[in-house]
């Protein structure tokens, strides 16, 4: 992907930067508001990450909502150390597309990230979602794994969906909160973990290939090949 | 506004520093030092109570004037309108005789007049263009009746006593002059009589308005003397003043409330913040060490590039869990500055309920412990409902986390014409009674809880969600076990729907 | 306690009114001795007595209140009360005159 940083901070940018790169993305980078909107309005990118404090004078919504202004379209995953939910809201009202809090893990702004891209491309309704041998028909509500019917509640279903929309994306345990339960604080304990582990006694114990792969410090992913 | 809210800053005194460096600071609202009073007159002239009594004493004096020249006037002036209506329609008669039969005829009915004047008060002069009398009852034209339709009072005499008349000079058309008048001083002395009175009075009023205003301005000191004593009793540092009520339910006492409930929240707040940095002190010291200790001696003991990894990895997961603790302080003071209470809206809890019992179910089932939820199909809320979902989480994992293997966790939930209630029960180890007060205190951890993860934030988020909804919690004892209600009032208009 | 101007102020205008209304503008007579009113005279009430005798002899039907008027108005007068006399006798003039011929 080609990925535009808009941070002053130096450290926090170099280590971006640098992880995205290290990631096998391609990486612009801006450490001024007036950059940061002259290189997004004019050059194209996959996704930008945006910091709201910005120096220049243009902090980091109103380079949002010029962009927004101009039809840009692009996915924003918008960087601050403000984490009240009002802001929060004014950043996503703004035209961000998601919004992470300071200090963040690495892993979890790449996962983001990279789910950014998925929001550029919709190809349509789609009806039934495979990864490997495992189908997922969102009409029908039912799973199939290498021809067996696989028997899921509900929210397991929603769990798995999520996952395989993901697929060969990292998903971090907030994602899944958010995504799948629109819980949107950390509980402190590895309820998600749990919810996991239940999803792969059914999905991965009676096969003989994983999908459900564990990403260290990160969160999940769904792909044949172990992280 | 979702920072900790800036207090009162006083010399020597810092407060925690809020995690949001780049926002620009607002003003800290000062508490207004309370001078004490200047006995000047500038001062004077500026105090709402001399106003106040200056206004009252104005008004009674202007009523009392104004009252005062209405009466003079209707009584004083109307004696004397009358007289001149009296002189006025005597000259009307006496000139239509005149044009009837000429001077004779005014000579006869002049006699006739005063013949037959009962009131004995009638006056007339008619001279020849020379002054020399000719009828009428007046010994001689008094000098100083020069204009006519001009009024002249002046002194006569009346079988030796001298006595007042009222005079008005017509002069006829053949040079004859006329003198028309009353004798009018048994009216003079009534006007006098009459104006004294009123100007007496007057005097009095003045009086009473003064002593009136001294004790309007007594009395409205008095009120507010009692809320400036206890603002500078407070400006002082003595917070647990409170204003006192006079009982009367007036609108003194209401003021009085309003600034009582607004002190009892700064302390609150004030509370809040001790706690904060007290635990910041104490609490999170602990993590903070740890993580150093754990980087310090990696970066001594270390031989391997895994060790350090390894190491490393253990420090940030130390420095996560801090942040973590941050945020959720961060939020509890979000929550009490009650900026959130504007993003209030009607919501059903049953599905919310649901997603709860639904998340915590499998963390429930993997300890063997079982979640039971009994709630009806619709329960109408009104409030923040992230943030009601977050307290009702919280609540359940305590639950879960403190259960032993084999116990029942209820989860129910009641709707009430007033309000909704939601009851978590648990049958671990239980609070025990001297420490339920100070559980929803920020990093209060129970004896019994030392053991297991967490950092004592859980029931302060769920305590701060209750009063920002201005409802309650309550942690009951549920032999054995812990059973917390939490309740949400209905909003003032439930009726409106 | 020093009262301020503004209460003295207060007192002093109503009165400085009042005593304004009490001064008459009236131009007191300049003459040394006030004009005398000629109604009050004995000599008026011996012309009023012989008027009321004129008119009682002319009139048909005299009221009785006109005799008892007259006879105290004369004995008034001659006791040296002449405005109380004129005054009686004036009323016995109007009782005739409205009784009338």
């Amino acid at each position: 992907m080609r990925i535009l940083v808009v941070e002053d901070d130096k450290d926090v940018a170099g280590f971006v930067v640098r992880g995205l790169k290290e990631a096998g993305h391609v990486v612009e980078h801006a450490d001024n508001g007036r950059d940061g909107l002259f290189l997004a309005a004019s050059e194209t990118f996959d996704a930008v990450i945006l910091d709201r404090m910005l120096p220049g004078g243009i902090d980091g919504l109103k380079i949002l909502e010029t962009l927004r202004g101009q039809k840009n379209h692009v996915p924003v995953l918008i960087l601050s150390a403000l984490a009240e939910v009002d802001e929060r809201v004014k950043g996503l009202k703004a035209g961000g597309d998601d919004y992470l809090t300071k200090p963040f893990a690495f892993a979890e702004l790449l996962a983001r990230v990279e789910a950014l891209s998925l929001r550029g491309k919709s190809e349509g309704p789609l009806t039934k979602l495979v990864v490997e041998d495992l189908e997922l028909d969102l009409l029908s509500r039912q799973v199939k794994r290498a021809g067996q019917k696989i028997d899921l509640q509900p929210r397991e279903f929603r769990l798995l969906e999520y996952l395989m929309r993901h697929a060969g994306q990292v998903v971090t345990r907030t994602m899944l909160l958010e995504g799948v339960w629109d819980y949107h604080f950390d509980p402190q304990t590895n309820v998600i973990d749990v919810h996991v582990s239940r999803l792969r006694q059914k999905v991965d114990k009676p096969f003989p290939t994983p999908l459900i792969q564990t990403v260290r410090n990160a969160g999940y992913m769904l792909r044949a090949e172990p992280v | 506004m979702g920072r900790v809210l800036p207090l009162p800053l006083r010399e020597g005194e810092n407060v925690a520093a809020t995690p949001s460096p780049a926002a620009t600071p607002s003003s800290p609202t000062t508490v207004p030092s309370a001078a004490p009073p200047r006995r000047s007159t500038l001062f004077l002239f500026r105090s709402a109570s001399f106003r106040f009594a200056v206004v009252y004493a104005v008004l009674l004096a202007a009523s009392a004037a104004a009252l005062a020249m209405f009466l003079w006037w209707s009584t004083a002036g109307l004696l004397d309108r009358q007289t001149e209506a009296a002189i006025h329609a005597d000259a009307q008669g006496l000139s239509e005789r005149w044009a009837e039969g000429g001077l004779p005829a005014l000579v006869l009915t002049i006699e006739d007049r005063l013949a037959g004047n009962v009131d004995d008060d009638a006056i007339y002069l008619l001279t020849d263009p020379m002054m020399r009398r000719i009828a009428g009852n007046l010994e001689r034209w008094p000098a100083s009746v020069r204009q006519p339709a001009a009024w002249y009072e002046m002194p006569v005499r009346r079988a030796g006593i001298t006595s007042l008349a009222r005079l008005q000079r017509y002069d006829l058309p053949n040079g004859f002059h006329l003198l028309i008048g009353r004798d009018v001083q048994v009216r003079a002395q009534l006007r006098t009589l009459l104006t004294d009175a009123l100007l007496w009075a007057l005097v009095i009023v003045g009086a009473m308005a003064t002593a009136g205003a001294l004790l309007v301005r007594s009395l409205f000191r008095r009120t507010l003397a009692n809320v400036s004593a206890t603002a500078t009793a407070i400006a002082a540092g003595d917070f647990a003043q409170r204003v006192k009520l006079s009982g009367r339910g007036d609108e003194f006492d209401q003021l009085a409330e309003t600034i009582n409930d607004m002190l009892d929240r700064i302390g609150r707040l004030m509370d809040g913040v001790r706690q904060v940095s007290n635990a910041i002190a104490h609490d999170l010291r602990t993590p903070i060490t740890r993580a150093r200790t754990r980087l310090e001696d990696a970066a001594l003991h270390a031989h391997t590039p895994d060790d350090l990894r390894a190491a490393i990895e253990r420090a940030t997961a130390d420095l996560d869990g801090i942040v973590a603790v941050f945020q959720a302080l961060m939020r509890i003071a979000e929550i009490e500055a009650g900026s959130r209470r504007s993003a209030f809206c009607r919501f059903d809890l049953a599905p919310l309920l649901g997603d709860v019992a639904e998340l915590y179910g499998a963390v429930a089932e993997d300890r063997q412990v079982s979640l039971v939820v009994a709630a009806p199909a619709q329960i109408p809320a009104y409030g923040d409902r992230d943030l009601v979902q977050q307290a009702i989480a919280n609540l359940v994992d305590n639950a879960v986390k403190f259960s032993p293997a084999g116990g029942v966790v209820r989860l129910r939930a009641m709707a009430h014409p007033d309000g909704v209630e939601i009851v978590v029960a648990d049958q671990g180890p239980g609070i025990p009674a001297g420490d339920r007060a100070r559980a929803t205190e920020r990093f209060f951890r129970g004896e019994a809880a030392r053991s297991t993860p967490g950092a004592g934030l859980g029931l302060a988020l769920v305590q701060a969600v209750a009063l920002l909804h201005q409802g309650s919690l309550r942690l009951e004892d549920a032999e054995p076990g812990v059973q917390a209600t939490l309740t949400l009032p209905a909003p003032d208009d439930a009726a409106a729907g | 306690m020093k009262l301020p101007a503004h209460l003295y102020a207060l007192v002093a205008v109503p009165l400085s009114v009042g005593l304004g209304i009490a001064v008459m503008p009236s131009p007191v007579a300049g003459q040394a001795m006030p004009p005398q009113v000629t109604t009050d005279t004995p000599q008026y009430c011996l012309q009023l007595l012989d008027q009321v005798s004129e008119e009682v002899r002319v009139s048909a039907h005299p009221p009785q209140e006109v005799s008892n008027l007259s006879t105290e108005g004369q004995r008034m007068c001659d006791q040296g009360q002449t405005r109380g006399g004129i005054m009686r006798l004036r009323r016995a003039l109007v009782l005739l005159r409205n009784t009338g011929p």
